[in-house]
């Protein structure tokens, strides 16, 4: 059938259109290494595929810090309660690759003294 | 669009499910793959079948496994799948897969409508085909593949962009 290869193509193409994606499933769009000095505006939220939070830098610009899956945000003992709104934290990870995205992937929460490390730190 | 994601968003549902440990989400994901697995498995089997492979084995035997495991499938994937959305709804906003996906899952869905009042198909079990029936029951079949491995593929690259 003549059908069956023109079906598979279609499906294929499908799936190619989407080769140069990147978002929270890799770290493909956040290559630069990256350090935010700044204070919690959003708590830690793990409800979603990958726990966030907000954070507010020194100029005053908020960030949308992406975290690791729920599970494993937790187990870094970083969970809803552990920061408090306006609390001094410094983050370390990626940001992303868009100047106008104000989005970091991050390895390492540190809060008094402790770090968080939700991933291994670079 | 954004006001029904923002709806959903702030729905019980949504709420709820935010609320409900940091596991909720993983169970989620894990019930719309095996949703999804059974209905694209039990679609590509019918598909192909349609399509001119298997000739061997007769179409009404071959609908009468795949069909309901598409079904059980498809409520599976789609009830897991509008409670993920829900968690975080407005995150998807201006996502260009979701809106590739959404039309697929839509024309296969159709299609699965226009099959079901074709008299070739409804009298698949008690005579022979004809050649020109056989052709139109492979091209729903071809569309039916096309929609679902497109929301399959978009479906799978939402997560990327």
């Amino acid at each position: 059938m003549r059908l069956i290869p023109s079906t598979i193509g279609m499906a294929t193409a499908a799936v190619l259109l989407s080769a140069s994606a990147s978002a929270h499933h890799g770290w493909g769009g956040n290559s630069e290494a990256f350090e935010i000095v700044g204070t919690v505006v959003a708590n830690v939220d793990l409800s979603g595929p990958h726990a966030t939070m907000q954070v507010r830098d020194a100029d005053g610009q908020v960030w949308d810090i992406t975290l690791a899956p729920a599970p494993r945000t937790a187990r870094a003992q970083l969970r809803a309660d552990t920061l408090a709104i306006g609390d001094q934290v410094t983050l370390t990870g990626m940001r992303n690759d868009d100047a106008n995205r104000f989005e970091m992937k991050t390895r390492r929460v540190s809060h008094q003294g402790t770090n968080y490390d939700v991933y291994p730190p670079n | 669009m954004l006001e029904l994601l923002s709806w959903l968003e702030g729905s019980a549902l949504g709420e709820g499910l935010r609320a409900s440990g940091v596991w909720t989400y993983g169970f989620l994901n894990l019930g719309h793959i095996a949703g999804i697995s059974t209905l694209f498995g039990s679609v590509l089997m019918l598909d192909l079948r349609l399509l001119g492979l298997w000739r061997s084995v007769p179409l009404a035997m071959m609908s009468r496994p795949t069909v309901p495991l598409a079904v059980i499938g498809f409520s599976l994937a789609a009830a897991s799948g509008v409670c993920m959305l829900s968690v975080n709804a407005t995150e998807y906003y201006g996502n260009p897969f979701l809106l590739i996906k959404f039309p697929a899952i839509g024309l296969g869905l159709l299609n699965v409508v226009v099959v079901s009042f074709l008299p070739e198909w409804k009298e698949r079990a008690e005579r022979e085909l004809s050649r020109l029936e056989r052709k139109r029951l492979a091209i729903a079949g071809g569309v039916s593949l096309a929609a679902w491995a497109t929301a399959l593929g978009a479906g799978r690259m939402i997560g990327y962009w």
